[in-house]
């Protein structure tokens, strides 16, 4: 049996893969270090907590993104011929239901709270010789938690374009979205502090909100991939124009009359057939062998290419 | 900041500090009609610097709690350790005396963020004399 290309990622690629994985490295470093921080000063705020769940909810990405990548590039075997690429669409299917579940549940509470009028408490810190209002300790440990994030994910988002990742991406679209997460549970506390106890509840409310809909949205979009979407960019704005890329390259050879492409993704890369009607009655191996070397030369990302022969697109594949 | 949501520091001084007592000596006691022990003795103190007199509610640890998660008391003493399962209908004090495991505090209504600040810290200056009254107890 022919088992798929072991080769994932071209020189530029890896090394955006090295970068990458420092970074991660260095973010579940940084969100140990933040939830650590936070529980510290949490108190009674619900707005609090719902922050610093969302900092060990951030961790999961980070886990997903480094082990994803190290299983991805095992190489094809008989058991698994197609490789290990879409363990990195699994991965992100178990985080993005984690986020949702989680959301929802936080949600809950936050509105349980609002409806019981529950006054949350903050108390004082005795340190140095003072006693002091413990909120005072939670700003500079929000703003601990997000300023870094916002740094390690605009430093991420360029590699996850470059590879192609949609975990990465919406890891670092979270780090750099997590300042609002910041915001709120600030404002929970301020308004805490001036008297008002359901600016607790209601930014915990916004806080779970933003986790629910992240959840929902990677969920859709893992769903989607897994169903094997045309491939889409790492925006997910637009189809990947590769497809039709591919389809032209094949259209200018010589010996091709007409052509379709489809493709599908694995993890980073593509997998894909083309069906070609051949000006000629005959094709030889060696043309075919060319043209698929020719698709694969195109982007790296053209990984494990199919080409067919066929009388006529129109013929159905049909069984008798 | 903090600023109390039902504005209880305000409310008890030059006022009165609606105070629930249960019955457990040495910290607290009522038995000759008057309060006594050490709590009473710090709420007295505190109350003094608030300018406030104190209205004392005597009963059992349930009803007190009852009524302070209704914000019919200011707070309520009865030799509480921080490991009351009370916690969660009150917001616990921090501990002006410390025993082995156990911390004394007192409780006061959940989200009075001012009120509770204000406790805490006058506890923390009295915990050189709440320990000195609890050695002088001890026989």
């Amino acid at each position: 049996m022919k088992a798929s290309p072991a080769f994932e990622f071209p020189p530029e690629q890896d090394e955006a893969l090295h970068r990458a994985r420092r970074l991660e490295w260095i973010t579940i470093i940084y969100l140990i270090s933040v939830s650590v921080v936070m529980y510290l000063v949490l108190g009674s705020s619900q707005a609090m907590k719902t922050a610093w769940i969302d900092d060990l909810l951030s961790l999961i990405a980070p886990i997903v993104f480094l082990t994803a990548t190290r299983i991805a590039i095992w190489e094809p075997n008989e058991r698994f011929p197609y490789g290990y690429h879409r363990i990195v669409s699994i991965a992100f299917l178990c985080a993005a239901l984690a986020l949702s579940v989680m959301g929802g549940w936080l949600l809950t509470n936050a509105l349980i709270h609002l409806f019981k009028a529950e006054h949350p408490t903050i108390g004082g810190i005795h340190l140095f010789g003072h006693t002091f209002w413990l909120g005072w300790l939670m700003i500079p440990a929000l703003v601990y938690s997000a300023v870094p994030a916002m740094f390690l994910g605009r430093a991420k988002l360029p590699l996850a374009r470059k590879m192609h990742d949609k975990v990465l991406f919406a890891d670092a679209n979270m780090n750099k979205a997590d300042w609002l997460t910041a915001l709120a549970a600030l404002i929970g506390v301020v308004g805490i502090g001036l008297g008002y106890w359901w600016a607790d509840a209601v930014a915990s409310a916004l806080i779970s909100l933003d986790i629910l809909h992240d959840g929902i949205r990677h969920l859709r979009e893992v769903v989607c991939d897994l169903m094997q979407e045309a491939p889409r960019t790492v925006e997910r704005s637009k189809l990947d124009p590769l497809p039709d890329r591919v389809a032209a390259y094949l259209r200018s050879l010589p010996w091709v009359e007409d052509v379709q492409v489809r493709m599908r993704e694995e993890g980073h890369v593509y997998f894909g057939e083309a069906f070609i009607v051949p000006r000629e009655a005959s094709v030889t191996p060696e043309q075919l062998y060319q043209a698929t070397r020719g698709c694969t030369n195109l982007n790296w990302r053209v990984h494990d290419f199919v080409l067919v022969p066929v009388p006529s697109l129109d013929v159905e594949n049909k069984k008798d | 900041m903090p600023y109390d949501p039902e504005g209880t520091l305000e409310r008890v001084q030059n006022g009165t500090i609606r105070a629930g007592i249960s019955l457990n000596p040495p910290w607290t006691d009522f038995t000759s009609g008057e309060a006594v022990g050490l709590e009473p003795q710090l709420l007295n103190k505190f109350a003094e610097q608030l300018n406030a007199r104190i209205e004392w509610t005597v009963d059992s640890e349930s009803d007190l709690f009852r009524a302070l998660k209704h914000r019919q008391l200011d707070v309520v003493i009865g030799g509480l350790t921080s490991s009351t399962p009370w916690s969660k209908q009150a917001a616990l004090s921090r501990p002006y005396l410390t025993i082995g495991n156990d911390e004394h505090v007192i409780a006061v209504p959940q989200g009075e963020n001012r009120w509770l600040l204000e406790f805490d810290r006058f506890l923390q200056s009295q915990r050189r004399e709440a320990e000195r009254y609890y050695e002088g107890e001890q026989p």
